[in-house]
């Protein structure tokens, strides 16, 4: 049973982003495996998914950039047919290393400014103030982590409703990471705007999502609020005399802590005689999603 | 698409290539600044200083204005590829740009606006240099000798030549550029290569072993008109040149020969030519949407 839960059957409005069977292959690979699911306003959706998974694919078709089966639509727009339109509303980091090493800083900013009709130039220069980047400064010069600083700059100067962003703190060191986020989230989410983003780094973004979906081999395997996520799950951490007991009542996952003691994540209620054998903790979201995500032989209730 | 939107396409162009453009321009006018001033200059007894001035500008306006088409071919075929080596594509198609519009600025600015400033800074640059010429080789007197008043005039009258022959010669070569950026965009490092061996080599196949000349035909008709667009004396001698005794008929014989480049472009090969120019242009976006 596929875990897609509807994000938007609580929010009001319309949903942003609309898909319904989505389906794309390359070749014989499927690599979206029909999705379907929506996107309201205000979210900060974190996509999470093993290398391969279909993350990056999804991001690009809804861009625009991969032809997909299925009904997909982005503020209203096909993606496909309507890329120009859409990307005036849409702003989409694709990769950190992809701003062009010629340029210099100021030149970005004039290019950007004609070429994007919601682009500010005085907004992406006062982001910018608060970095280490110069106006003046060539993008071949700067180091990866400035890289980041400024095309998260240029982005966030955009009066977009939606940011997609794929990985975007790959490959930076911690430092980088905190003031990316810091600034995506105090600078661009208002409550209006929506942020789609995947990363691997599931631990450090779980502070800062809203909701959460996960991809397993192209198909959706969760889709939910993290709130409902609270609701739904639960973990159980227990000695390891009484392992055989909870393995019994079928967990999701097991694992082992450092301290000796073992925990298992249950997909709802966990059973009263099974709680009683240990205390109920929050399950984390890198938990979750390795419960999952892992090989169906081993977690067939994922695949359900 | 807007103009806003196309100007700030264009403008990335200069912004990108200004440097190795001007650097273009610069070196001819250095070369002949270096040979002028330290290198010996050698004139005939027979040549009086207009003439020499007057083939001196014009032959330096046309050997740099054919520099600036060879500069063009060979970066053409590097422009398929630009933006795919740094993966700044992903960049530049995350903005809601089209990609027709892309192309297209990328096309003008490296087949005319290019070819313009390459001629503007070599009609500027000829005329200094010849003046330095005769200044070397007949002294001040022989500078202030010169027919300035008739000069004037022959100068006004090869502006709207020179703006013809880049805009012309930017209508025969555009085909085989645009092509040449094709072929290396989808066939990658050999696609320059490959593009130009296959008119060359196929248009000669044609010809000699299929009995089916038009290709070739196309292509010398293409080339020729390139050079007569670029050099006015290229279909002349040199003797039927109005210059030196007869400089007051030079501006006519320029405004005639104008005529006669603007009239060249009705022509088969031009219909041939802007037929492989739309086809390259089609397949240069379809690449661009792929990347």
């Amino acid at each position: 049973m596929s875990d897609n839960i509807n994000i938007s059957s609580t929010e009001p409005g319309a949903p942003l982003i609309r898909a319904e069977g989505v389906n794309l292959r390359y070749g014989k690979k499927t690599v979206l495996d029909n999705l379907s699911f929506t996107i309201p306003k205000g979210r900060v959706v974190g996509l999470l998914g093993h290398n391969g998974a279909g993350k990056t694919t999804l991001m690009k078709a809804m861009v625009g950039l991969a032809n997909h089966a299925g009904h997909l639509d982005v503020l209203g727009l096909d993606p496909r047919k309507q890329r120009t339109e859409l990307l005036r509303s849409l702003c989409y980091i694709p990769d950190v290393a992809i701003l062009p090493r010629w340029a210099r800083v100021h030149e970005l900013i004039t290019l950007m400014s004609g070429m994007h009709p919601k682009f500010s130039a005085d907004r992406s220069r006062e982001l910018l103030r608060r970095t280490s980047v110069g106006l003046n400064d060539k993008v071949k010069q700067l180091s990866r982590g400035m890289v980041v600083q400024l095309h998260l700059a240029l982005i966030a100067a955009v009066d977009a409703r939606i940011m997609i962003l794929d990985e975007p703190t790959l490959g930076l060191d911690v430092l980088s990471r905190k003031a990316f986020y810091e600034l995506l989230i105090n600078e661009w989410c208002d409550g209006e705007r929506t942020v789609l983003i995947s990363t691997h780094q599931v631990e450090e973004v779980e502070a800062l999502l809203s909701d959460v979906m996960m991809l397993n081999d192209g198909k959706l395997v969760l889709n939910i609020s993290l709130d409902q996520l609270d609701q739904r799950y639960s973990a159980l951490s227990h000695a390891p005399a009484a392992a055989n007991a909870v393995a019994a009542a079928h967990p999701l996952l097991r694992y082992g802590s450092p301290n000796g003691a073992s925990t298992a994540i249950f997909d709802g209620a966990m059973p009263s005689e099974v709680e009683a054998l240990g205390q109920r903790v929050r399950p984390s979201l890198v938990d979750l999603f390795v419960a999952l995500t892992r090989a169906p032989e081993l977690n067939p209730r994922a695949s359900r | 698409m807007n103009a806003t939107t196309f100007l700030a396409l264009m403008q990335r162009e200069w912004m990108q290539h200004r440097r190795g453009w001007l650097i273009f321009s610069a070196v001819p006018l250095c070369m002949m600044l270096f040979a002028i001033v330290v290198g010996n200059v050698h004139v005939s007894s027979d040549e009086s200083a207009l003439s020499v001035l007057v083939a001196l500008a014009g032959g330096y306006i046309g050997a740099v204005m054919m520099l600036g088409w060879v500069g063009a071919g060979f970066q053409s075929s590097g422009l398929g590829q630009r933006d795919r080596q740094d993966r700044s594509i992903e960049f530049w198609r995350s903005l809601p740009v089209s990609d027709w519009a892309a192309v297209g600025a990328t096309a003008l600015m490296h087949v005319l606006v290019f070819q313009l400033m390459v001629a503007g800074i070599a009609f500027v640059c000829g005329l200094f240099v010849a003046v330095l010429t005769v200044a070397r080789v007949y002294g001040l007197s022989g500078v202030a000798s010169l027919p300035w008043g008739t000069l004037s005039t022959v100068i006004v009258a090869a502006v709207p030549r020179v703006l013809v022959a880049v805009g012309a010669a930017a209508l025969w070569a555009a085909p085989v550029m645009l092509f040449v950026m094709a072929a290396s965009a989808w066939l990658k490092r050999w696609g320059g290569i490959a593009a130009v061996g296959a008119l060359g080599l196929g248009s000669v196949i044609l010809a000699k072993v299929y009995g089916m000349p038009w290709l070739l035909q196309t292509l010398a008709t293409t080339a020729e008109r390139f050079r007569d667009a670029i050099f006015p004396v290229a279909r002349h001698d040199f003797e039927s040149v109005p210059w030196d005794g007869q400089l007051t008929q030079l501006p006519q014989w320029l405004l005639s020969d104008t005529q006669r480049v603007l009239g060249e472009l009705v022509d088969p090969a031009m219909a041939w030519g802007l037929l492989l120019a739309v086809l390259s242009y089609v397949l240069l976006v379809l690449r661009r949407q792929r990347a």
